[in-house]
């Protein structure tokens, strides 16, 4: 009877002690419910994206992130090897130091608009190239904002060339490249020739606008070019402006008066004036 | 390992020691003869400078994503000491020159302000700037028409593109869906998903092709870069 | 005095402007947090010290020389924290810490052994924590970090000669710590 309690009694201790290791365990390894879920998801299956999982734990990709792929993919009736397919660019990502998040929210995208995981797969490879021309034109140290900022303008059609020029600009505020660079794509989808868009973010930048925002400063050229003036002549107008040192506000105002908007008329004679003649031309009316 | 791997500003400067910053660690070892190659040197010993390379190929950690946030947490609690408030605003750099003799009346002043209204001065933040940035957040009305409509969604990066979680709602009964949506400052993609079909807001300012066959329309709310810390 | 980037913001931080600094915290978190896992070999502690780290910088900005460089500075600052953190984890906390994370490997094997690590790079991390404190900081700021022997001057505080002469010792202890433990270098 004696050893018989002496052996229940180190067999208490034991798991006494294992106790606390396991749950510590447990509960610093959120990957355990990962590979779990990919279990329930795909049954034996899962051990197709084994691999991939533990890539992607080793790349340190957020668990909860591959945890909300890996539902909404099986929910969308993917396979295990799609969700391999998916995963490979996003550790790819990752390990170039670009946010996970961002390419896990494409591939999210890409599931609920029921695209096939062979073209979810060449959009995040896509995606996976513009954010390594961002990050070339930016340098590694980069934060975040400004690299995703960068990348959506390549991606709206603003060539690297382009963005490498306002990179290169010495500014102080760590918002100016993500303003200037909406501002350029802005520019671009309104029809401005790139190196005009260019001329005028520079200017600009160089005359403190785009430390915050880059709305009213795109809005200015937009509503210009809606009254039909072109390009090359909004570009002059906000340059000489801003070379004059006269807020750009003004301008606006001016344009608003020669839309027919009501607001009140710049102080501008006419031959101060930095947009000439055509008032009344072009689309006019309100803005989107 | 490439060169950028620390994250280090490449322009960074090295300024010379000074005296009082070199702390003895008593290691025992006296410099090098001004100039003269010291005997230890990695690159004669090709066995060590493998090692060394080996070091270098060790892969590097990526610190948790609320890495900054918590550390700008910590530090919008910090609040400075008037003492230290004064002493900063006399000594940081200006572009106008201040004299020792105008420093000093300066800080004689500041001594006299500090004596007669130091509890009134130390409610009021120094320079007028607040102690931390108000968190913004945007309301904002999402419309679609279609009379025709029976069940109007709104999705986007804002919500991981869940297509039936945010529903519109024809309250008048005219075909004009709305919905208003709280958001913060960013850059964000959406799309209209309408009786299981996805469609591009046509009033949108600006698109983005979204790789898929469609166009996202983009929406931009404040300053973006806000949503940094 | 052309003040570099760094300069200009801790200007306009001490000018009021506490959200500047997010951007030296977003520059230089990586490299910091890095230093810091590289020394303890413990992510929780490591994201401790180097988030303290950027907090005591911020705390003490007013005694930083603007002339010098910021990161630097910083360096320096993380590793007084560190060194202080291990010297009094070693006094108490070492033995327990080991056999928990021993009883927990057992039990738990990480995924890395499961994939089968490469044993080399298993034996240079184990070699880095055999080294004396101030030799481990001379190889990673060397190697890990890629300072240059003018940089680690400055972060260390010693001599060029001292600092060449504990990264040569640092390999030299390291070479024979893989030999002990099985491994080539």
């Amino acid at each position: 009877m004696k050893p018989f309690l002496s052996l229940l009694l180190r067999l208490c201790l034991a798991l006494l002690m294992l106790f606390p290791a396991g749950s510590y365990a447990r509960a610093s390894d959120p990957w355990a419910s990962v590979k779990q879920t990919a279990l329930s998801a795909y049954g034996p299956n899962a051990q197709e994206i084994h691999q991939e999982l533990r890539s992607a734990e080793n790349a340190g990709i957020p668990p909860e992130q591959v945890m909300n792929l890996l539902s909404r993919a099986s929910g969308a009736a993917l396979t295990a090897d799609d969700v391999a397919r998916l995963l490979h660019p996003i550790i790819r990502a990752k390990k170039e130091n670009f946010p996970s998040e961002s390419f896990v929210d494409k591939a999210l995208e890409g599931i609920a608009k029921g695209a096939p995981a062979p073209l979810i797969e060449s959009v995040l490879d896509r995606k996976l190239a513009t954010y390594g021309s961002a990050a070339e034109i930016l340098g590694k140290t980069a934060d975040r904002k400004t690299l995703e900022a960068t990348a959506l303008s390549l991606e709206r059609g603003v060539r690297p060339e382009i963005m490498k020029e306002i990179a290169s600009l010495d500014s102080r505020s760590p918002g100016t490249m993500v303003h200037a660079s909406q501002a350029l794509a802005d520019l671009t989808e309104l029809g401005f020739p790139q190196e005009l868009g260019v001329k005028l973010v520079t200017a600009g930048i160089q005359s403190g606008y785009l430390r915050s925002e880059s709305g009213s400063f795109v809005e200015i050229a937009a509503r210009a070019h809606k009254l039909g003036y072109s390009a090359a002549e909004i570009t002059g107008a906000m340059e000489s402006q801003l070379k004059r040192g006269r807020p750009l506000s003004d301008l606006l105002t001016e344009i608003r008066g020669k839309a027919g908007f009501g607001g009140p008329r710049s102080g501008f004679g006419a031959s101060d004036s930095s947009l000439r003649g055509r008032g009344g031309q072009g689309r006019g009316g309100q803005g989107r | 390992m490439s060169s950028e791997k620390t994250n280090r500003d490449p322009s960074g400067t090295i300024s010379t020691l000074r005296s009082e910053e070199t702390l003895d660690r008593g290691d025992g070892i006296v410099p090098a003869h001004g100039g003269r190659t010291p005997d230890h040197d990695v690159d004669e010993d090709p066995a060590l400078a493998s090692l060394g390379e080996m070091f270098r190929s060790l892969d590097d950690l990526e610190p948790p994503e609320e890495f900054t946030s918590h550390v700008m947490t910590r530090v919008r609690e910090v609040q400075r000491s008037l003492p230290v408030r004064l002493w900063i605003a006399l000594t940081r750099p200006r572009t106008i020159r201040v004299n020792l003799a105008q420093a000093f009346a300066g800080a004689c002043i500041a001594m006299v302000l500090l004596l007669v209204a130091g509890p009134a001065l130390q409610r009021v933040p120094f320079g007028g700037v607040p102690a931390s940035k108000p968190a913004k957040e945007y309301l904002v009305q999402f419309t679609y028409r279609d009379p025709g409509a029976a069940a109007v969604y709104i999705a986007g990066t804002f919500n991981q593109w869940k297509p039936e979680e945010i529903p519109l709602a024809d309250v008048s009964g005219n075909g004009v869906w709305t919905a208003t949506v709280p958001l913060k400052p960013d850059v964000y993609e959406y799309m209209f998903y309408v009786d299981g079909h996805w469609k591009s807001d046509d009033r949108a300012a600006y698109y983005k092709d979204d790789g898929f066959g469609r166009k996202n329309a983009v929406l931009r709310l404040g300053n973006s870069h806000e949503a940094l810390s | 005095m052309n003040p570099t980037r760094d300069a200009l913001i801790v200007e306009d931080v001490l000018a009021g402007d506490k959200e500047a600094f997010g951007s030296l915290v977003h520059r230089y978190k990586k490299p910091l947090y890095n230093l810091a896992y590289r020394m303890t070999s413990n992510r929780e502690d490591a994201l401790d010290l180097s988030q303290e780290a950027f907090v005591r910088a911020y705390a003490n900005l007013h005694r930083f020389d603007l002339k010098r460089s910021f990161f630097t500075w910083l360096y320096t600052i993380c590793l007084n924290l560190t060194r202080n953190h291990l010297e009094k984890k070693r006094e108490t906390l070492l033995d327990q810490t080991e056999t928990l994370e021993r009883q927990v490997r057992s039990a738990f094997p990480p995924a890395d052994e499961l994939v089968g690590k490469k044993q080399v790079t298993a034996n240079l991390e184990k070699a880095l924590q055999r080294l004396p404190l101030d030799l481990r900081e001379a190889v990673i700021l060397r190697y890990l970090q890629e300072l240059s022997f003018e940089e680690i001057t400055q972060v260390l505080g010693i001599s060029l000669s001292a600092a060449k002469m504990r990264v040569y010792r640092g390999l030299e202890k390291a070479r024979e710590a893989i030999a002990e433990l099985g491994g080539k270098p």
